[in-house]
């Protein structure tokens, strides 16, 4: 049912066109009958948007509408009114747009706008295939109204706007490169000893590993996972049975193999279904009902292979420091053009991806040196998914406080741990020794990763709402807590409007204290460029691996593309959470279960 | 922005205190004597005790009627000179009329050492003597040419200069300094020189004596000048300045010179108090342009009025 | 075994970040306790003798009131100069001052801007002698010895004529000094080396030729990184240093301004002007030149302190970290025999280096002593110390006269007579230092113009139509450089003196232009 999209644009955009001159003619013909302008204006706006209505119905949009269940007169309504507020908006907006940005940039911009909105709202509202369209949700339509709104704004008052949005820029800029230098501020913050020496391990734990269609790693996994050096602590892989029956095999006779090491779990069967806390959840109720004995919780994934020497870091980090929860270093490796960081996907693949994995793997690479860091000394600490070690007693805690341990309902539930965590008054250490770090690799693709990251942006509203961060106890950590939150957001809209407040400056003629005021987040922007440079150059010297002229040129030039990609992503992260939509299958292991969604967002 | 700025600088500008205009006047560094506008509807004396006179008499020169028929100043060039005004005075309180008289006998005159009086006593004595044969007639006095704008001019001359004028106008005469013209100083310059010759008990100031700048040029220099002296009126010696001045300033006895617009106390210009022949035309400016001496030169004479008449200035 | 540790409950404990901020004040405190009871009786006397007859002691010169008059605009009139800014130097300066102003009420507070330009040298003075004091314990000074480089600062007469004037680089000090003391913090930050180079950008933006001090500042940034954060704290500084001058050009390609051409002021131009274009002042070593009667001049109110950083030089080498304050002082000795221009200021830029090097030599001598002579426990402190002694001991003659001249400035009198007798819609033209005080405090308008824009203006030429008043120095019209200033020099000529304040090269004479001439 689904229509080539080029066809769709090209009719939309013919039938606009012949309405248009055909508006044109009616106007010119009912002036000359001696019919006041506005009265010949409005009688022809009329007209045509009949008109317009029955050609987009029976042509640009008839392969939607056909066999759909939506009436021809709510589609009709629907159209009369987007159509209408489209061009009262536009009708109310010239006036004032036109002395801000010049009449013949005013008249030429809002006929693209409106064109834009037009094809929008037709296609997702009035003549959507399904009874509630995806953007015909007030939310939305009210969301977008504001953000019109906004940007009309924004174009009359450009002063006021380039100066919030230079300070906002800053803002965000200035913490984030400052979060991001956190682990170098002080010398000491970078001292190689500064963890200690681990000394004997002391303390028993267990690593839970949930597994689901993952038959081709279960087994080296769990190899690993049985051989680390650490006296006493248990594995537990939770399978599902029924619905995986070949990582279940694997993982029992890795069981038969390792036996008193490596338990197996199984996922409960009375649930439609899956995701990690309930896994999680379900092997922490088998641990009690069996008795073994642990003071720690660690998580891993069915496809991280600890170093050998992390147990013991850990049991030190959590005497040493106290700490509830240790965080130990996760990191993306596969950054460059070589062809080995795509595992065999060619050269082609390697070079057009290069940019966006680069500064994924960057990403990973500040954020677990220097931002967790930062986070965790202040006490806000959303965590990482694995390489996440708990202490038992806080977990307990959560239980009483929460009812559950993780969280079933949250998509980002390491998210809203790390809160909870720190609202218990738990401090969080952060561990990140080069060797020690979890390796793994970047999304599959950037439709992957924008994937991903709709799923996290989309947690983190969740986590907002739920306001558990308000009862952190200082204002700082609320304070940061907001910012942690939002901050994929703020990102976002600061990489959407740095080029707009540049062009502003530039074009329109600012005083100059504003214009160089709004030249500061570019200069920003610049020493985050610099700073990605040197980062990638110490990554490639901490792993051993050798980067090209051409990644650097690759990181500089994707920077902004690849915050661009993000700001994609906390768009339909908004729209999907103001549609209350969060049917998220969260592996993009299990391909064969994505729902229909899917194929929106990715589209 | 600029609407918050000004916002903020209203409420600044509530606690800014409002700046002091009032005026609150320290007494003058000069007191000026009231003007008394002598020239004001008075007649200007015709002296025909003049060398002029006495030539075309004795020639019947009746082409020197140009020169002979107008009002001129009697220069009193030393004790001489002084014995004739007694005659003058006498003659003019008879008329009615208003003498205008040149004092002429500073010391170092001309800035040469053997001209003039010899010594301030003596000069005293030149001006005390000059007051008593006045007696009760008001004579306009033409104060010493040269002496204020020459280049020899001291602070000791002016307070001379300035005693003198004080003397002269206390007994009731009209005193004008002479200031040079507007070719010779600036009239910062000569202001500062003619405050310090005591101009404030002085009437006003003479300009162009014996010079030929154009009367426009002089009246110009004049009220600049007057502006800077407490507005004193002046007058100007239009004698010999019917052509302007002769090429590179030539001041003795040039070939281009004509007599310039007759004398007349009925003048509008603002400042201006008359236009007056100082200078004799005819008499010679010294021992140069054919000339032997100072005395009247029928040549300079005929030069003069020739010039005026080919030159059309009456 | 338990894992709980016993303090486990006071980790949690977070305590407000208000409360740790207090606590941090006052551990701060306790730690520098003897350095605050050393230092404040330090800045009292300096403080004492900067202030007592400032308003009366030096003479009032230009710069001081084109500052001012600039710091005015920018509160007043939201613009960097009363007249179109030429970039003759970085505006941070005057910004510096007007936001003083903004903040306190500055020309408020004072009957006369040259007042509060005073002001603001005090508080410059104090925070440089405390500057000096931090910088000589970071450079490893005792603490009797970096009081005693403060105390030379304070108390050198040559220092207290100079500092006592608006100069720029009476503000340069404290940022350059401020510097040097983030270069050397102990912590070694990102944040205390981009601070350093942020204040070295700011002592650039107060006045461009601090910008000569990069390699003596980048030689003490050196000494103190660490190699666990070195490429970060580089690349950190770097960027706040060089973003924050940067700004500078910014500006003036903002506006167009930045190259040469028709109608409008240049960066550029005014750069080539100020490096190339100024009439040399000769090397000092060249008698008879004027760099060299400016070097007298300074002797003549003090050689000691100027002379003593010199002989001090070889001595501060010893300690590695008195180098780059050794170097940053051969630097400006150069400049001023290498035969360029010299502004007569310059000496300012000497001074803190040569108050810190002989005080830091006089520490290594006694240094010295204490090996000769066994148990002299103290002798480095006590020769620091006796240092600064003595000379004050030698300064005092001088000093006293300083802090006690009576007279008030000419051109302060003068001011006082236009105000009383000049009505407000005259054209004035005035010296620098009186223009904010007559527009400011007593309201004329049009406001009255600068005698030296009267030429160099061309907004100001060409808008001249009269002349009522000139109200400038005599060393305007008497000195070799009158020519500077043909119109006003042809307004005096059609003007006559109507009071005259004090005598020579310093007197006033307030001129009264003809009504009837114009320029």
């Amino acid at each position: 049912m689904r229509v080539p999209v080029r066809r769709e644009h090209v009719l939309f955009a013919f039938v606009g066109l012949s309405v248009a001159v055909l508006g044109h003619l009616l106007l010119a013909l009912f002036i000359r009958q001696g019919l006041q302008p506005a009265v010949a204006n409005v009688l022809q706006f009329a007209i045509t948007l009949q008109i317009s209505f029955a050609a987009n119905y029976a042509l640009t949009w008839h392969p939607r509408v056909s066999g759909s269940d939506v009436s021809l007169g709510t589609r009709w309504r629907r159209y009369q009114l987007a159509r209408g507020a489209s061009a009262v908006l536009n009708a109310v907006a010239f006036p004032f747009l036109a002395p801000a940005v010049g009449t013949a940039t005013a008249y030429w911009g809002l006929v693209v706008a409106c064109a834009v909105v037009n094809f929008c709202s037709d296609k997702y509202w009035s003549f959507s295939p399904r009874r509630r369209s995806t953007l015909a949700h007030p939310r939305v339509l009210l969301g977008g109204l504001a953000t019109v709104l906004l940007v009309l704004a924004s174009a009359i008052f450009a002063d006021y706007f380039l100066i919030g949005v230079s300070l906002f820029m800053l803002l965000v800029s200035g913490t984030t490169v400052t979060f991001q230098l956190y682990k170098w501020w002080w010398p000491e913050h970078n001292d190689p000893h500064r963890y200690g020496d681990p000394g004997e391990p002391r303390l028993p734990g267990v690593i839970l590993v949930p597994m689901r269609f993952e038959e081709a790693v279960a087994g080296h996994t769990l190899e690993r996972l049985a051989t680390l050096d650490h006296p006493g602590y248990t594995v537990v892989a939770i399978v599902d049975h029924a619905d995986d029956p070949g990582t279940a095999a694997i993982a029992h006779a890795k069981a038969r193999e390792h036996p008193g090491r490596i338990l197996v779990c199984a996922y409960p069967e009375d649930t439609e279904v899956h995701n990690k806390p309930t896994a999680l959840n379900a092997a922490m109720r088998m641990l009690e009902d069996q008795g073994v004995r642990f003071e720690w919780i660690g998580v891993a994934d069915a496809e991280d292979l600890f170093h050998p020497g992390l147990l013991r870091m850990v049991d030190h980090r959590f005497r040493a420091s106290g700490a509830g929860i240790v965080q130990c270093g996760v990191q993306l490796m596969n950054f460059g053009c070589a062809p080995h960081a795509v595992a065999g996907r060619g050269w082609w693949h390697a070079h057009t991806s290069a940019w966006w994995r680069a500064a994924n793997c960057l990403e990973y690479f500040k954020w677990f040196q220097s931002r967790l860091k930062m986070q965790a000394r202040i006490g806000v600490m959303p965590l990482g998914g694995n390489t996440v070690f708990f202490r038992r007693q806080l977990l307990e805690d959560l239980r009483e406080r929460y009812g559950s341990y993780w969280d079933e309902d949250c998509l980002t539930e390491d998210c809203k741990i790390g809160i909870a965590a720190s609202v218990l008054r738990y401090p969080v250490d952060v561990v990140y020794v080069d060797e020690m770090v979890t390796r793994e690799e970047t999304p599959e693709s950037l439709r992957a990763l924008v994937r991903q990251r709709v799923r996290w942006m989309q947690g983190f509203i969740q986590v907002f709402l739920t306001g558990e961060w308000l009862r952190l106890p200082t204002r700082t950590q609320r304070v940061l807590a907001v910012y942690v939150l939002g901050f994929q957001f703020f990102q976002a809209f600061v990489a959407v409007l740095a080029p707009v407040a540049l062009l502003l400056a530039l074009l329109h003629k600012a005083p100059e204290a504003i214009t160089l005021l709004a030249t500061l987040p570019l200069a920003l922007t610049l020493l985050n460029s610099l700073l990605d440079i040197q980062l990638l150059a110490q990554f490639g010297r901490t792993f051993g691996e050798r980067v090209r002229l051409r990644d650097y040129v690759g990181l500089v030039l994707g920077a902004w593309p690849y915050q661009l990609a993000l700001s994609y992503a906390a768009l339909w992260a908004m729209i999907r959470h103001l549609r209350r939509r969060t049917d998220w299958v969260k592996t993009t292991h299990q391909g064969a279960h994505l729902d229909t969604d899917r194929v929106l967002v990715t589209r | 922005m600029r609407m918050l700025i000004v916002v903020l600088l209203i409420v600044l500008a509530g606690c800014a205190r409002a700046p002091d205009t009032t005026l609150k006047p320290w007494p003058p560094q000069v007191a000026y004597a009231p003007l008394r506008h002598p020239f004001k509807g008075a007649d200007l004396h015709r002296d025909t005790d003049s060398a002029a006179m006495r030539y075309r008499l004795a020639n019947g020169a009746a082409w020197l009627a140009p020169i002979t028929g107008r009002p001129q100043a009697r220069w009193i060039n030393g004790p001489a000179d002084l014995e004739p005004l007694r005659a003058v005075a006498a003659q003019a309180r008879l008329q009615r009329t208003l003498p205008v008289l040149v004092a002429y006998y500073l010391p170092h005159r001309g800035c040469a050492k053997d001209q003039g009086a010899r010594g301030e006593a003596a000069y005293q004595r030149y001006i005390g003597r000059l007051i008593r044969l006045l007696g009760a007639t008001h004579a306009a006095i033409i104060m010493e040419p040269d002496a204020v704008a020459a280049d020899c001019f001291t602070r000791e001359r002016g307070t001379l200069i300035a005693a003198s004028v004080r003397r002269l106008a206390e007994a009731g005469h009209h005193v004008y300094i002479d200031a040079g013209h507007s070719a010779w100083r600036t009239t910062g310059e000569t202001a500062e020189r003619l405050l310090a010759s005591g101009i404030q008990h002085a009437e006003g100031f003479a300009v162009n004596v014996s010079n030929r700048q154009t009367t426009d040029d002089s009246y110009r220099w004049g009220r600049e000048l007057s502006s800077l002296v407490g507005g004193r009126e002046f007058v100007i010696d239009t004698s010999r300045n019917g052509l302007g001045p002769p090429p590179e300033n030539e001041w003795c006895n040039p070939r281009r010179q004509a007599l310039g617009q007759e004398p007349t106390t009925e003048v509008v210009a603002p400042g201006l108090a008359a236009l007056l022949w100082i200078k004799r035309p005819g008499e010679s400016d010294g021992i140069c342009g054919g000339e032997d001496t100072y005395l009247f030169s029928p040549r300079q004479a005929r030069l003069l009025i020739d010039n005026a008449e080919s030159s059309g200035v009456r | 075994m338990s894992i709980m540790l016993e303090n486990t409950a006071e980790i949690r404990q977070r305590v407000s970040a208000r409360h740790r901020l207090l606590g941090l004040g006052r551990a701060w405190l306790r730690l520098h306790r003897r350095s605050l009871l050393l230092l404040a009786p330090v800045l009292v006397v300096a403080g004492t003798i900067h202030a007592w007859g400032m308003a009366t002691y030096p003479r009032w010169v230009d710069d001081p009131g084109t500052y001012l008059s600039q710091a005015w605009s920018v509160q007043y009139l939201l613009a960097l100069s009363p007249y179109s800014y030429f970039y003759d130097h970085t505006p941070a300066g005057w910004l510096q001052i007007a936001l003083w102003s903004v903040l306190t009420n500055g020309f408020n507070r004072h009957d006369s801007a040259i007042d509060f330009g005073n002001e603001c040298m005090l508080i410059a003075k104090l925070v440089s002698c405390a500057l000096i004091f931090a910088l000589g314990r970071r450079a490893g000074l005792s603490r009797v010895g970096s009081a005693a480089g403060a105390l030379l600062l304070a108390l050198s007469p040559l220092a207290l004529t100079y500092t006592r004037w608006t100069f720029l680089d009476n503000l340069v000090t404290p940022w350059l000094l401020l510097a040097f003391v983030l270069a050397y913090s102990p912590r070694r930050t990102i944040g205390a080396a981009m601070g350093a180079a942020a204040a070295f950008a700011m002592a650039a933006l107060t006045k461009e030729t601090a910008l000569v001090l990069l390699p003596a500042f980048a030689y003490a940034m050196a000494q103190n990184l660490d190699r666990r954060n070195r490429p970060q704290v580089i690349v950190m500084a770097a960027f706040a240093g060089i973003l924050l001058m940067a700004l500078y050009p910014l500006f003036a390609i903002y506006k167009g301004e930045l190259l040469p051409g028709q109608g409008h002021n240049s960066l550029l131009e005014t750069a080539y002007w100020q490096l190339a274009g100024r009439q040399p002042s000769g090397s000092a070593l060249d008698p008879g030149s004027p760099a060299r009667s400016l070097v007298d001049s300074w002797f003549g109110l003090d050689p000691y302190l100027l002379v003593g950083g010199l002989v001090a030089l070889p001595a501060a080498l010893v300690a590695r970290r008195l180098r780059p304050a050794a170097l940053a002082l051969v630097i400006q000795w150069l400049l001023l025999v290498r035969g360029g221009y010299v502004p007569y200021m310059h000496v300012i830029t000497l001074l803190p280096w040569s108050a810190l090097l002989l005080a830091g030599a006089a520490e290594q001598v006694g240094g010295t002593l204490r090996l000769a002579i066994e148990r002299a426990r103290g002798a480095r402190q006590a020769a620091a110390g006796a240092c600064a002694v003595a000379l004050a001991v030698v300064w005092a003659p001088a000093l006293w006269p300083m802090m006690t001249v009576r007279e008030p400035p000419p051109l302060r009198s003068a001011t006082a007579w236009v105000a009383d007798n000049v009505p407000r819609d005259k054209v004035l033209v005035v010296h620098d230092a009186i223009w904010t005080d007559l527009v400011h405090y007593k309201g004329f308008s049009p406001r009255p113009i600068i005698a030296y824009k009267l030429d160099t203006d061309p907004a100001v030429v060409s808008a001249l139509e009269r002349i009522d008043y000139l109200v400038v120095p005599n060393w305007y019209y008497d000195s070799p450089d009158a020519a500077r200033y043909p119109t006003l020099l042809e307004a005096r000529k059609h003007a006559v003196v109507e009071i005259a304040f004090g005598a020579g090269d310093n007197g006033v004479r307030v001129y009264r232009v003809s009504d009837f001439w114009k320029p």
